[in-house]
């Protein structure tokens, strides 16, 4: 199969995955939130009003909607832009450019979701306040094993382009491995701030902040392992000047991102298990 | 690598007892109900601090009365884990036995005619003379 064709194909899944299918997951998620627990029976889940809720929900549709079209219309334009002498005269920044642009309404919502949370803090006026008698260790959470292939992949991917780079510290050398190494303290913050940080959900049962910190730390560990992955995978596509497979990479570099973190919530976190008698009015 | 059933301890922080009082007196019933053993991990104080909304300074305050009790042990950077003989120390309530000495002591001063304001100067020299 010829690369070009290839490339569609992976790039109309990644305009499909993250600016059609994860973004309409997240709706029907949201919507069964507010049919299956208004805010007449659980107030405490809405600190400001439904039309808030279903205001920021048609800003996240409208704006997936948009980011699909620029999509869509990019896709239209490559095809246009490309020629039979030269089909593989691809922009290979396009994937990641749009990429980013598509998380975009996810990082909105993740803004949003934490201002709502700090309303709920707000309006939380119970004087009772429960804590765990266990401490929280990390491998109670997530598999050592786990743990252990993030850190050797981190190790592998600094050996790797080191012996590629024969052994000397080039700019291209720095920006890479700065740059995994700075994801991983990101994602160690996260994995720290889940574990002993203060709960965002007042109201948040203790089994369920369990399910949320294991979830958490798993998902931070596949993502570091992914990374070192992806620029192991880009120093071998640029060493051997494989433009188009760099193309392709790029986009399913954002796939996976997409089905490791939106897709394992959406799996994982199912709606119907949550507990969401904490936010009945009466409850304490 | 399964949580299993957890203790949890509850305050009020509006409450007239004080909040470290709290948290001593919910630790100890938690040892002597058995609901946590001796040996068992106790959260740090920032992870408790944290999860109940308060000072880590109120639960140091409290940790450092447990440990004084002999109820807990600090090993350093292992944790806070509970004595292994929390049950048993748990029932000795220092304030008490405190109230009680100093009671036995004020009642033979007075037998021996001494005034309430010769105690209380005495009192005072003795603990200034302990902290020198």
């Amino acid at each position: 199969m010829p690369n070009s064709v290839l490339f569609y194909l992976i790039f109309i899944s990644q305009i499909w995955l993250l600016s059609y299918f994860y973004p309409r997951k997240i709706l029907e998620r949201i919507r069964f939130v507010i049919q299956n627990y208004p805010p007449q029976q659980y107030p405490k889940l809405y600190p400001q009003s439904l039309d808030k809720v279903e205001r920021v929900q048609k800003i996240y549709k409208f704006l997936n909607y948009i980011i699909l079209a620029i999509g869509i219309w990019l896709l239209v334009g490559l095809g246009m832009l490309s020629n039979a002498d030269n089909q593989d005269n691809f922009n290979e920044g396009i994937p990641l450019m749009y990429g980013m642009v598509q998380f975009i309404p996810m990082m909105m919502l993740e803004v949003l979701g934490y201002k709502q949370f700090k309303l709920m803090k707000q309006k939380d006026t119970r004087t009772n306040r429960k804590a765990e008698l266990q401490p929280r260790r990390l491998f109670a959470y997530v598999s050592p094993y786990l743990i252990i292939s993030a850190v050797v992949m981190y190790i592998f991917l600094i050996a790797f382009e080191l012996y590629m780079t024969q052994y000397t510290i080039t700019f291209d050398f720095m920006v890479k491995v700065g740059s995994v190494s700075l994801a991983n303290l990101l994602f160690i913050g996260i994995t720290l701030f889940n574990l002993f940080g203060k709960k965002l959900d007042p109201y948040q049962a203790t089994e369920e902040r369990i399910k949320q910190t294991k979830f958490a730390i798993r998902s931070m560990a596949f993502i570091s392992i992914f990374v070192s992955f992806f620029m192991v995978a880009q120093t071998l596509v640029n060493t051997y000047e494989l433009g188009t497979v760099e193309i392709m990479i790029n986009s399913l570099y954002f796939q996976v991102l997409a089905i490791f973190s939106i897709g394992r919530i959406i799996k994982n976190f199912k709606i119907e298990d949550i507990d969401f008698d904490v936010y009945k009015a009466e409850s304490n | 690598m399964e949580q299993s059933v957890f203790m949890e301890i509850m305050i009020d922080i509006e409450d007239p007892m004080p909040l470290f009082t709290q948290l001593v007196e919910q630790i100890k019933q938690a040892v002597i109900n058995e609901q946590i053993k001796p040996n068992d991990a106790l959260p740090s104080i920032r992870q408790l601090a944290n999860d109940l909304e308060i000072n880590s300074k109120t639960v140091s305050k409290a940790y450092r009365l447990l440990e004084r009790d002999n109820v807990i042990q600090a090993k350093g950077y292992r944790g806070t884990f509970v004595h292994p003989d929390a049950k048993s120390n748990c029932d000795f309530d220092l304030n008490n036995w405190l109230a009680t000495q100093l009671e036995a002591t004020i009642s033979t001063l007075k037998q021996a005619g001494a005034t309430d304001s010769e105690i209380r100067i005495a009192f005072t020299n003795a603990m200034n003379q302990y902290k020198s």
